[in-house]
């Protein structure tokens, strides 16, 4: 279909115009950026009206169903509106509150049971051998697994003291917020080079987009991505002759500063 | 009684909340009618954040079309996101009208659209992180301190590890990031987990208790 | 080259030199052997532990963007998950996701799935499920009350999987969460298997870009996530064992010789700025 020929041409342009930017920043790149954030507004605005719905209206249980109760959300939802009068605008922290108190207490539910408890659980539960069933799995002696098992203690015990601020660091507990400092290194060296690896990967998708991607019609004409990417190429070249053209524009100059009355007397 | 409309009210309003959402799930059954009865609440914030976001695109169009009658800076770029917006709009209206009851994000021309030109911009934009994270390794990563040694070496050995070139150079480089993820980074993230979950904690019950007042916005 | 221009290249030279790097392996393969990492392994048998029949929720919580990671992840475990005879809910908490996760179905089960006499019986498809946290959280107390309809507007009730043994999470027998972000697996760790019983009720295995597995490992090593695929290397040991176990074509062979090439240019980028910065500061001067 020609839709999907359109779409091969406005991802192998778009995608060339964007990295375009990395030499130097130009009307192409700017323009999909800022048709970028339009067309997400829009889709997340989508997404939230879905959500919406199918929360309130839809569904047997709600108003589609009878269930005239989940009116009031949506009455409630529009005091947001009041954001944009001067004299009422306060009427839009009432659902603002009512979002931020739910949100609120499920955070203090969630997260102490799985990023507290579990986590001090696992750690204390299984001791001597912290992560049993974990590293059984690697093999090794039960020696190997205990050596890891008592880095593993240590330094979860340790990287947790960095971050006692209501003493001061010396002495023994100077000791381990050092050994600490150096667990956390270590963790933000991981981190590092996982998001290396990370980042590399969505360039090499779009790589592949463009070296792969391929159109056939039903009389069989194919259209490979490589033969779109010197037009988009040639586009790129035009626009910075044309930046290279133009005067350079000069700062537009401030405006001259109002004369302050004399004063009488 | 004005400072009781515009600052009490809404902080009784969100402590109630948060106390209902706590008692609802430490002490109501799951399945009983007390604690079904606490998804109208739950089903509120989705209905309360759908008007936010009408919110959000007004005060886009707003700020884009403020910019475009004045001809201020980049005027011209102001245009195309605001034709962008309409333009998906419409895309999208006629889409909930040829399908009926269909979400307006399942129909086939929204769909479309993002799957088959939004999606390579957002890709593109995304993938744009890997060239400044070269450009970083090679100005920033300076081997200052024996922490920043650290560092770079669990750094350099994670990159070696987690490619196959890496076992192909030695067989121990893929042990070693395997190593290096479960022992010293699960660690360190357990101890960075709690300090975050009780920073969290602390956070929402101070918003509960009236003290963290930012949420409300500015005195007008 | 004198020592100031080693610490002065121009950054568009070094994204020339990505760019070929990155390029050379994807237009010409290395066929470098990949090694299976333990954290693949074990989401590879968990899932081949699973009976036929057991109820697998597949998760598709990912957007466009970091499809190159996620997407053959997904896929892979869905082909695995249909080879096994498990029965499959897919569904969404990303809006993004929806669209993906319909792709990775028609992949898998057909082009027409969802008109098959499987559908309905063996997976079903829910499509964006709304309300984030709170959407998974009520998925995990009330499958039906989370979402009514399917991603086409087949009640629940028409679709006996959902309607008679897939109903909560009591039901699930494995969760395949492929996240890149918010909702993504901490909060199916907070929202659902925190509060149905704990790992062994409700077991996770994460498939997740690189990026954002050095923060869950303590997840893993207290138990809460079973396995985890770590990026597209995970995706491809994935795709290499399924190969090796059931013809499962293994595609990401050029992507990992790309990404070793990319590696190991980014190292030359650190040493050489490195080099640059030690000769600088043994001369004396600023670096």
């Amino acid at each position: 279909m020609l839709y999907d020929l359109f779409a091969l041409f406005f991802g192998v342009f778009v995608t060339v115009f964007i990295y375009s930017f990395l030499w130097k920043e130009n009307p192409l790149s700017r323009a999909v950026e800022h048709l970028f954030v339009g067309w997400a507004a829009v889709y997340t605005l989508a997404t939230m009206y879905d959500a919406a719905l199918s929360q309130a209206i839809w569904g047997a249980e709600r108003i589609e169903g009878g269930n005239y109760i989940w009116i009031i959300p949506i009455l409630i939802s529009f005091m947001y509106f009041f954001f944009f009068s001067k004299k009422y605008f306060y009427l839009y922290r009432y659902p603002v509150s009512i979002v931020v108190g739910i949100m609120a207490g499920m955070m203090i539910c969630g997260m102490i049971q799985s990023n507290i408890l579990a986590q001090i659980q696992s750690t204390a539960r299984d001791l001597p051998l912290v992560g049993a069933g974990v590293w059984d799995y690697v093999g090794g002696s039960t020696f190997i697994q205990g050596v890891n098992s008592l880095i593993f203690v240590v330094a979860s015990i340790t990287a947790l003291t960095f971050f006692f601020f209501t003493w001061e660091h010396k002495g023994v507990l100077g000791i381990s917020t050092k050994i600490g400092r150096y667990v956390l290194m270590a963790t933000f060296g991981a981190a590092y080079g996982s998001t290396v690896m990370a980042r590399i990967s969505l360039f090499i998708g779009r790589l592949r987009f463009l070296y792969e991607t391929t159109y056939t019609d039903e009389a069989g004409w194919l259209v490979n991505a490589w033969y779109i990417i010197p037009i988009a190429v040639i586009c790129v070249i035009i626009m910075a002759l044309w930046m290279r053209s133009r005067p350079e524009e000069k700062p537009a100059e401030p405006a001259p500063k109002p004369e302050k009355p004399k004063s009488k007397g | 009684m004005s400072l009781v409309v515009k600052r009490y009210i809404p902080l009784a309003i969100t402590f109630v909340m948060g106390i209902i959402m706590v008692i609802a799930t430490y002490f109501l059954e799951i399945g009983s009618p007390a604690r079904d009865a606490t998804t109208l609440l739950t089903g509120t914030v989705d209905v309360i954040v759908a008007t936010a976001g009408v919110i959000g695109l007004i005060v886009l169009l707003r700020h884009h079309g403020v910019n475009v009658s004045r001809r201020g800076k980049y005027w011209k770029y102001s245009t195309i996101t605001i034709i962008g917006v309409i333009t998906y709009l419409i895309v999208a209206v006629y889409g909930v009208a040829i399908q009926g009851r269909y979400l307006m994000v399942a129909s086939e021309p929204v769909s479309w659209v993002y799957n088959q030109l939004y999606a390579h911009m957002d890709a593109t934009i995304f993938s744009l992180l890997a060239f400044f994270i070269a450009s970083a390794a090679y100005r920033a990563f300076r081997l200052r301190s024996l922490e920043a040694s650290v560092l770079l070496l669990v750094g350099a050995l994670m990159l070696l590890g987690r490619a196959p070139i890496g076992g192909v150079m030695w067989e121990g480089f893929p042990n070693i990031a395997t190593w290096l993820l479960n022992v010293p980074n699960s660690a360190g993230m357990r101890a960075i987990t709690i300090g975050i979950a009780i920073g969290a904690i602390l956070l929402a019950i101070r918003q509960l208790m009236g003290v963290e007042r930012g949420y409300l916005g500015p005195e007008r | 080259m004198s020592i100031g221009s080693i610490s002065k290249i121009d950054r568009r030279y070094l994204y020339i030199l990505l760019f070929i790097a990155v390029s050379i392996p994807l237009l010409s393969p290395l066929k470098l052997p990949i090694p299976i990492g333990e954290h693949a392994k074990r989401v590879y048998d968990l899932t081949e532990s699973l009976t036929a029949g057991d109820i697998v929720i597949e998760s598709f919580d990912f957007g466009p963007s970091t499809r190159p990671e996620n997407y053959p992840q997904a896929k892979g475990h869905l082909f695995h998950a249909r080879e096994l005879g498990l029965k499959v809910v897919a569904l969404a908490f990303w809006p993004s996701g929806a669209p993906i996760g319909e792709e990775a179905l028609r992949e898998v089960y057909g082009a027409d799935f969802e008109h098959s006499s499987e559908y309905g019986q063996t997976v079903v498809y829910l499509g964006y499920v709304p309300g984030n946290e709170v959407g998974m959280q009520t998925f995990g107390d009330d499958t039906s009350t989370a979402k009514g309809t399917d991603h086409w507007g087949t009640s629940l009730t028409d679709l006996p999987l959902m309607r008679d043994e897939c109903r909560s999470a009591e039901d699930f027998d494995l969760w395949a969460e492929w996240a890149s972000g918010t909702p993504g697996e901490q909060q199916v760790i907070q929202f659902v298997q925190g509060r149905h019983g704990g790992p062994s009720a409700v077991p996770i295995v994460v498939g997740a870009t690189a990026v954002s597995v050095s923060g869950m490992m303590n997840f893993y090593t207290s138990g809460q996530i079973y396995g985890i695929l770590n990026g597209l290397a995970g995706a491809g040991e994935y795709e290499f064992m399924l190969n090796i176990g059931y013809g499962y074509p293994y595609e990401q062979g050029p992507s990992l010789d790309a990404q070793s090439l990319g590696h190991v240019l980014i190292l030359a980028f650190i040493v050489l700025g490195n080099i640059g910065y030690l000769l600088t500061r043994s001369k004396g001067g600023k670096s």
